[in-house]
């Protein structure tokens, strides 16, 4: 390993959690500690939750501390890094420090560790007290900072305080907000006097039909975050007059909104990749047209439980959104076979699809599905009843077993997975890597797919990590070894109401 | 059928010449304009860092992958370095000639600029190091060990629980 250059042993270090590059990899060797103090390893550290907060970890940080860039951490780490005796760890290059994990109660020790970041550009805060803020704001406003982070959870009073604070020292730069349950009061004074506002999630806040009145344009805004809100159609109207760069929108049961509010958004905000509506019955096939119309660079959707979807609705969304990964279609219950055909023939690059709790869905769909998107890495199908038996025509990757095998089931369970064994064997340059699906983690539970079905499965996808076939009755027990053999990186397999682990099983045939 | 396929021609360490389709050959990152430039060359490339072997699996691996599509590009993915992401395929086929032969590999990809086999050789060795303790890392790699025993124990003291 020693002959690669040192910057391929880095590349290769890359990939390694910060843990082992911490405790382990710097005592192999000399050469190996030089190469772990190496700074492009080091832009990023997250310390929370680590569990050997040992002094050797503290010391080792000592030593990599200058390069880092983006810390997040959490109280644990502050006390420590503030309460180490020599010598002190200095982060002078850092730029964004996140405290989300930080409870407070400990002002002075954050206070102690930020005056000592010179040159912080960016600060993710979490408050559930005014009180604590303003202390803090002092300390922040020293430092220049381009960008503010806050998450606040507490009384709605109190936060137009710490707004009111921001707003009276002139806070210019791009501020970020996430905060739950606000009154109506508190959201416009946001909406009216921030203009910088990057990113706006209001949760379950108290919005009325004045909210979005004397909304400014913002036009750094590219998440904004209604869920659980009263915000209806003549709320989005204004909105999406206002916000012309949004990237994330989310209206999850928002179940005043109709069809023609979320067409507004999409109309006007070109740029939106990712969209979320949950459960808000209006919401038509209609609404897919015109977000297939409206926002060309959609990578995400989400409609959970939209049962007025129709087909012709996923077939216009796929017909245009050419950049969609992930599509959340779960309780569309109007969705049939059609809807996953359209999918198959016009979205191949497709990477999450969940679409459980349909009984429409057959055996034909899923199976078209799993043919053409090659690149699908997560399928969720859990409660179709309509999926029976999966049949792969030709597809499989170079198995030949006769027919005859089908119907013997008990005994020939350990001949398929030998031929299979022989069958991956083969060369390498007759296969191409799209002839077999890349699918990862695929959830089947309360279906009625059967053994051979299964197996079938665990040919076409030989890199499944996860098998989801909870409450399937006609799966049993005796499969979970052959398809553990079948896919070499299959972790665990859920079948009835048990969990099965590779380990344990691997600890069972040893003794 | 007569269609012509453009071909370049790189030439390995054992002086072997190798064909290669323009297709597979895009894959190439930053030599494809160069390799461009040669194709209606008679005159092969000559490379001689890489030798006969890790070239034929270079072409191997780049026939397989030839159709993938680009990887997205969002914020996500460029900061996940995680080693989940070898598919069974690669696995097996960069496993199956030895650690030398993968290293190989590793420097060849490097020299020609394929980021896809970079990225997923270099996963198929950091599995092999992660979550190992320094004296079984040092097996596995034939790494001496030359820190001297005071270091050791040094290390080994320091790595009590720290109370504060």
């Amino acid at each position: 390993m020693d002959s690669l250059p040192p910057e391929l042993i880095l590349n290769i270090l890359s990939y390694l959690s910060q843990h082992d590059l911490l405790l382990r990899i710097r005592h192999v060797s000399k050469y190996w500690d030089l190469l772990a103090n190496a700074p492009r390893l080091w832009y990023k550290l997250d310390v929370r939750r680590s569990e050997e907060m040992t002094s050797l970890y503290l010391q080792n940080i000592n030593i990599i501390c200058i390069h880092i860039k983006h810390l997040l951490t959490d109280e644990e780490f502050l006390v420590k890094v503030c309460s180490h005796r020599t010598p002190k760890p200095h982060f002078t290059n850092l730029r964004n420090l996140d405290l989300s994990s930080v409870y407070l109660a400990t002002t002075s020790v954050i206070s102690d560790f930020i005056s000592e970041c010179t040159n912080l550009e960016s600060i993710s805060v979490r408050f559930d007290d005014s009180i604590l803020f303003r202390d803090i704001l002092k300390t922040l406003l020293k430092l220049n900072l381009k960008d503010l982070h806050i998450n606040y959870s507490g009384d709605d009073v109190e936060f137009l305080f710490i707004l009111e604070e921001l707003s009276r020292n002139k806070y210019s730069k791009t501020l970020s907000i996430h905060c739950n349950t606000i009154q109506n009061n508190t959201v416009r004074f946001l909406l009216g006097n921030f203009q910088n506002l990057k990113s706006l999630d209001v949760t379950s806040s108290y919005l009325k039909n004045d909210t979005f009145m004397s909304m400014q344009h913002l036009l750094s805004l590219n998440a904004l975050s209604l869920d659980y809100t009263r915000v209806n159609d003549a709320g989005l109207q204004l909105i999406a007059r206002h916000v012309p760069n949004l990237k994330f929108f989310s209206v999850v049961r928002c179940e005043d909104i109709s069809d023609e509010g979320i067409a507004n958004i999409a109309e006007n905000c070109p740029f939106l990749e990712q969209i979320h509506i949950c459960r808000s019955y209006t919401i038509s096939g209609s609404t897919l047209t015109a977000i297939a119309k409206g926002c060309p660079r959609l990578q995400r959707l989400s409609v959970m439980a939209c049962a007025q979807i129709d087909d012709a609705g996923v077939e216009s969304l796929v017909t245009k959104c050419k950049h969609l990964q992930v599509l959340i279609l779960n309780f569309c219950i109007q969705l049939t076979d059609q809807s996953l055909f359209s999918i198959s023939r016009l979205c191949t690059t497709l990477r999450k699809l969940d679409i459980s709790h349909n009984g429409k869905f057959t055996s034909k769909g899923i199976s078209s599905l799993l043919q053409s998107c090659k690149w699908l890495e997560l399928l969720n199908s859990a409660s179709c009843g309509g999926i029976t038996e999966l049949k792969f025509p030709g597809s499989r990757t170079g198995i030949s077993y006769s027919k005859r095998t089908f119907d013997n089931k008990d005994t020939i369970l350990p001949t398929l997975v030998i031929v299979n064994e022989r069958a991956t064997n083969d060369n390498f340059d007759s296969i191409s890597n799209h002839q077999h699906s890349h699918i990862r983690s695929m959830n089947l539970s309360h279906t009625s797919i059967n053994n051979i079905s299964v197996l079938e499965l665990s040919f076409l996808c030989p890199d499944l990590r996860n098998l989801y076939l909870f409450g399937c009755k006609n799966v049993t027990i005796e499969i979970v070894e052959c398809l553990f053999n079948n896919c070499v990186f299959m972790e665990k397999i859920s079948v009835k109401r048990k969990t099965i682990f590779r380990k344990n099983l691997f600890l069972q045939t040893v003794s | 059928m007569n269609k012509i396929v453009p071909q370049i021609k790189l030439e390995t360490y054992e002086k072997e010449v190798f064909e290669i389709d323009l297709d597979i050959a895009k894959k190439f990152g930053k030599l494809v304009p160069v390799l461009q430039e040669l194709l209606n060359d008679d005159k092969p490339l000559t490379i001689k860092t890489i030798n006969s072997g890790t070239l034929k699996k270079i072409i191997t691996w780049c026939t397989y992958h030839k159709d993938d599509p680009l990887p997205p590009e969002d914020d996500d993915n460029k900061m996940k370095h995680s080693t989940e992401e070898v598919s069974s395929w690669d696995d097996k086929f960069l496993q199956e000639d030895g650690q030398a032969a993968l290293f190989d590999l590793i420097s060849a990809a490097h020299t020609l600029d394929i980021d896809g086999l970079l990225d997923v050789a270099c996963k198929v060795v950091a599995t092999m190091i992660k979550g190992k303790a320094p004296e079984e890392i040092r097996k596995v790699f034939n790494i001496k060990n030359d820190f001297t025993q005071q270091e050791e124990d040094q290390v080994r003291k320091e790595n009590d629980w720290c109370e504060d």
